[in-house]
């Protein structure tokens, strides 16, 4: 009886969840499904954090930095190279004279397409967040105390990218980078499409890797480094390859964002923006399958409808939830719904053969 | 996160998850059903533009919360005692304006969202909102393709002249050219700039600087800070050995008082070093303290101290409804000034259409509150009056010097070479 | 210049030193990584704008860390103990923390600038440079303050305990000593510190319920250099990374500082030996 039920849930968790998702733009208004388009990315971006604390046990304060990066780089490409005044006023004043090549650079990157859509959007900020990550991975992976060391390293990250993104007048400073077309034509609704598409995929990849020896090796590095350096195991080198494959998920992320929200600014970058991904997965459940796409739907549904009436309160409900998951329910909403679930479970099979 | 028999625990995630996925949808659908609710009184006031008379939505940005709310939140205040007082008179053509309030909590991704639900769902006739450059340039593409109207309640840098922006305070040529002049004139000839980094201070910098050359003066240097930046020892002692006849300074928020009160403890004076701020009004002025920032100087086209009897009474209006504490500044001046605006041009084009608006809007005037007329150009700026106000000793300005009403100029060709001024209003968004 | 190097570093310095000693000492007794630390500093800037009016400048300052102090032993009996001895954990916690009480300040106080007066403004000639007399203040009162807590880190029955509690927590407790205690005091005066360091900067900077974070982000940038848990580390690298920045911020400028001062953080943790971390994970 248990097995059987066992053997059931995956499938109905994910069929409602695909419903949930299919059932979007046929019952919500318009501007509603652009809303929760522009969610989707945050998913994936707590996704990659997932793929750190949830499964490895590396919090990063940084995550903003790639996320940021990502939507800067794939915003570049989708707007191709601008001549009027959009974005940089510096270009006005006379002072720079190096931007035509910037143009020419962008309007050969964003040049191969598929169906109107630039390639390396997509390819170039997985590439170089992925690089980026590799090296700042192979930092923090080689001095001990990875649970202390990652935090505060990646706090450094967010604090140098911030301070650069804001200098930079290719892409538009601190005013930011506007004016981003999405990658598909058609409206919110075929934009949704789009980005669910992509978050369904990598939903998909990243219940595979979980249930895949190398997922299973990945945890082992996180649960036990120590001992699978006695087994023979380059464990640093293992977990700085999957820090960088985190921070490509989160350039990813960051380049599916500027698609839905055609808008990018500097503060992305920094501690503040981090921070809050980290407190979606908090909610949500860091581990557990579901938890990025819970705790994110959950914090921005909340924000949506309660911050107009709430306003302050809101952030101090935020912080006292935080806290309370902390102490609580380290599993997060998940962990509580499956208690829940657990509990209902053995309300209903009590029976004497639930004991054996 | 414990170890345990991993199968057991998944099976229980997965239960939990999908329990949890019902809520989710649930609650979806109670926020479609809002919003469809929306769409309704949305379609409502569709057919109300075409002449019933059913309330006409305007829609009111700013952050409430957050690290801008400090400015944004008087300026929503204005702007609805203002949309109070044309109600009271009867509203527009008989019609009320009804205010539709969205927070935007200081975050420029929200920002975008909540003007997508102004325009798309709520379909208000325009919205008057923003502050920082960086939430205005972040909504343009939503106005433009939406077909909506922004008019922007505060002074900025220019550089731009979007078909579907009302630009109603101060731009910064209009903002700073007699202002610099009267500078370079009265104070001296050498000049040392800070500002914040980022675009408006630069775009601030980059005008005075050919001003001021223009008038025969020299600036020695123009230093830069990041934002939180609270601390100009580096600043300080670049003046000392400098010896400037004059301080040039648009370091924005946070920074003022902190620059403020560092130079008045490095032992400088306004007497032999005065400072000419871009972006410091009464409400930053009330945090550098009397002490500090007595003295300095402030060009602006509203000063709360204005002694007219207009100007009193729209400052007690305002404080009866919001507070006694509440000090009137430029922005919150002119987020009143653009309500009052918004009814003229609605009055003006006989409908409440948004597309009506933007064209009825060049030409349409407005009494602005201790300033006097400012009149819409075709350039989608605002004509205004500006005068030179004096850090008393009780963080206020008093007004040493009224110059002549000035045109806005968006595109000043003191630093814009003539090949890329563009005509005004165009598309910013290609 | 050299003065002027010396000056802005050394009491941009001074500040840091007193917010990382607070961080360090609280991570090395306790296990606990403090995230709401720059809400500490703030309410110190707070009290000190709240009480230099009615009180006086100096009695303010002193008043400040008792107080901040009074706020950190409520605060480590209510939550921080159920974190400690687990970094991870306490990151969260205390993130979340430091949202409550920057959104508690900001509703009871408002989202304004606050207004704290210089309780000296005159400057002073050394060298032939003109230094503000308040930064001079602000650098012996650090100064004073490290020392001070270092001697009863070293010398005093309570210091050694705490010392001892650093260490290694099983010891202290075989040895007698009421670790919950002293765990309590030592949040207690890692947060006083910190409220110190808020009083001394309010006159010169800006007091907003926000400001902590980047007092929280220069604390952390200490604290990667010297290594959690070493109080002689984080005063000496303290003073190195204010007096580099003023060096960078002086002749250049202040964000080509921010920079220079970052990056070579982060070489530094990169090109390091060994771990420094008291290994306490």
């Amino acid at each position: 009886m248990t097995v059987h039920l066992r053997k059931l849930r995956f499938p109905a968790t994910t069929a409602a969840a695909l419903l949930a998702i299919a059932l979007v733009p046929a019952v919500l208004s318009e501007f509603s499904v652009g809303l929760i388009a522009q969610w989707l990315p945050l998913v994936v971006l707590a996704i990659s954090l997932d793929l750190l604390w949830g499964e490895n046990r590396i919090i990063s304060f940084g995550h903003g930095a790639f996320f940021a990066g990502g939507g800067y780089v794939a915003g570049l490409l989708l707007r191709g190279p601008q001549s009027d005044t959009t974005g940089a006023n510096y270009a006005l004043l006379g002072e720079g004279s190096g931007r035509s090549t910037f143009d020419a650079l962008v309007d050969a990157l964003s040049s191969p397409q598929i169906a109107g859509i630039p390639l390396l959007a997509f390819v170039l900020p997985v590439v170089l967040c992925g690089l980026v990550g590799l090296l700042v991975g192979f930092v923090i992976f080689r001095i001990g105390s990875v649970e202390i060391y990652a935090p505060l390293v990646t706090l450094g990250v967010g604090v140098i990218a911030a301070t650069v993104f804001l200098k930079l007048p290719a892409i538009g400073g601190s005013n930011g980078l506007s004016g981003i077309p999405p990658y598909v034509g058609g409206g919110p609704t075929s934009v949704y499409w789009f980005t669910a598409a992509w978050l369904l995929v990598i939903y998909l990849a990243y219940a595979a890797f979980r249930r895949s020896r190398a997922g299973r090796r990945w945890r082992a590095a996180g649960d036990d480094p120590i001992r699978l350096d006695a087994l023979g195991a380059d464990t640093r080198r293992l977990r700085a390859i999957g820090f960088a494959a985190s921070t490509a998920l989160a350039g990813l992320a960051g380049a599916l964002y500027v698609g839905v929200a055609g808008f990018m600014s500097a503060d992305v970058a920094g501690v503040l923006f981090s921070v809050q991904a980290l407190i979606w997965l908090a909610v949500g459940g860091p581990g557990s399958l579901f938890a990025p796409l819970v705790g994110v739907l959950a914090v921005q549904l909340g924000q949506h409808e309660l911050s107009e009436q709430l306003q302050e309160t809101w952030q101090l409900l935020l912080g006292v939830l935080l806290i309370a998951v902390v102490l609580g329910a380290p599993r997060g909403l998940t962990g509580l719904a499956s208690s829940g679930a657990a509990a209902v479970q053995r309300l209903f099979s009590r029976s004497p053969h639930l004991d054996g | 996160m414990a170890p345990q028999d991993p199968t057991r625990r998944d099976v229980l995630k997965r239960a939990g998850a999908a329990a949890l996925g019902t809520t989710a949808v649930g609650s979806l659908l109670a926020a479609c059903g809002s919003s469809e609710s929306g769409d309704a009184t949305a379609a409502g006031s569709t057919t109300a533009a075409t002449g019933s008379n059913d309330a006409i939505k305007v829609g009111v940005l700013f952050s409430l919360s957050g690290n801008l709310s400090i400015a944004e939140t008087s300026m929503k205040n204005a702007t609805l005692l203002a949309i109070d007082e044309i109600n009271a008179r009867g509203g527009v053509g008989g019609r009320k304006l009804e205010p539709v309030v969205e927070d935007y909590a200081s975050d420029f991704g929200v920002v975008v969202q909540k003007a997508r639900k102004l325009v798309e769902q709520d379909r208000v006739a325009a919205t008057i909102g923003c502050y920082a450059s960086a939430s205005r340039k972040a909504v343009l593409p939503v106005f433009e393709q939406g077909g909506g109207v922004l008019l922007y309640p505060t002074f900025y840098e220019g550089l731009e002249c979007s078909t579907n922006v009302i630009y109603t305070s101060l731009v910064a040529a209009q903002h700073l050219t007699d202002a610099t002049n009267w500078m370079v004139r009265n104070a001296g000839k050498k000049i040392y700039m800070v500002g914040s980094d980022y675009v408006g201070p630069q775009t601030y910098n980059a005008i005075v600087k050919k001003l001021a050359e223009a008038q025969g003066a020299t600036v020695v240097e123009n230093r830069f800070f990041p934002l939180d930046q609270t601390e100009f020892g580096s600043a300080l002692s670049a003046i000392r050995a400098a010896r400037p006849d004059l301080i040039w300074n648009t370091i924005v928020g946070a920074g003022i008082p902190a620059f403020l009160k560092q130079y008045q403890a490095a032992g400088f004076t306004p007497e032999t070093t005065p400072i000419f701020s871009g972006i410091c009004t009464e409400q930053e002025l009330a945090a550098v303290g009397g002490a500090a920032a007595k003295g300095h100087y402030f060009p602006a086209s509203y000063f709360a101290t204005t002694d007219t009897p207009d100007n009193r009474s729209f400052v007690k209006r305002y404080q009866a409804k919001y507070g006694a504490d509440q000090p009137a500044n430029m922005p919150m001046q002119a987020s009143y000034t653009s309500a009052l605006l918004l009814a003229a041009a609605i009055e003006k084009a006989g409908e409440a259409a948004p597309q009506a608006i933007l064209e009825a809007f060049p030409g349409v005037s407005a009494t602005a509150p201790g300033e006097g007329t400012v009149t819409v150009q075709d350039n989608h700026h605002t004509t205004h009056t500006v005068a030179l106000g004096q850090a008393n000793g009780r963080a206020l300005y008093d007004v040493v010097e009224t110059f002549a009403p000035r045109e806005p100029d968006p595109f000043p060709a003191s630093v814009v070479a003539a090949s890329k001024i563009p005509t005004c209003p165009r598309r910013e968004t290609s | 210049m050299l003065v002027q190097v010396l000056g802005q570093g050394l009491s941009v310095g001074a500040v840091l030193a007193l917010s990382a000693l607070g961080l360090t000492v609280i991570y090395g007794v306790m296990g606990v990584v403090n995230l709401a630390h720059g809400e500490f500093v703030m309410l110190g800037a707070y009290s000190m704008a709240i009480l230099s009016g009615p009180l006086g400048p100096w009695l303010a300052i002193a008043l400040s860390p008792l107080i901040v102090g009074a706020i950190g032993l409520v605060v480590d009996r209510g939550l921080i103990r159920w974190l400690y001895q687990n970094p991870v954990k306490s990151m969260l916690g205390t993130f979340g923390l430091g949202i409550v009480i920057r959104q508690l300040v900001l509703i009871a106080e408002g989202p304004g600038l606050r207004y704290v007066d210089l309780p000296v403004t005159s400057a002073v000639t050394i060298l032939g440079e003109q230094l503000p007399v308040w930064r001079l203040v602000l650098i012996v009162l650090a100064v004073v303050t490290g020392i001070a807590v270092a001697l009863w880190l070293s010398r005093s029955a309570a210091g050694l305990k705490v010392r001892i509690a650093t260490v290694d927590a099983d010891v202290a407790s075989t040895l007698g000593t009421n670790v919950s205690r002293v765990n309590a005091l030592a949040f207690a005066l890692g947060t006083g510190l910190a409220g110190l360091a808020g009083a001394l900067v309010a006159p010169l900077g800006s007091v907003y319920p926000n400001m902590g974070v980047s007092y929280l982000v220069g604390a952390f940038l200490v604290v990667i250099l010297a290594g959690l848990g070493s109080i002689r580390n984080a005063l000496l690298w303290a003073a190195g990374v204010g007096l580099v920045t003023a060096a960078v911020a002086v002749p250049e400028d202040d964000v080509l500082a921010q920079v220079v001062v970052w990056s070579l953080a982060l070489v530094i943790v990169a090109t390091r030996r060994q771990t420094v971390v008291a290994s306490r994970v």
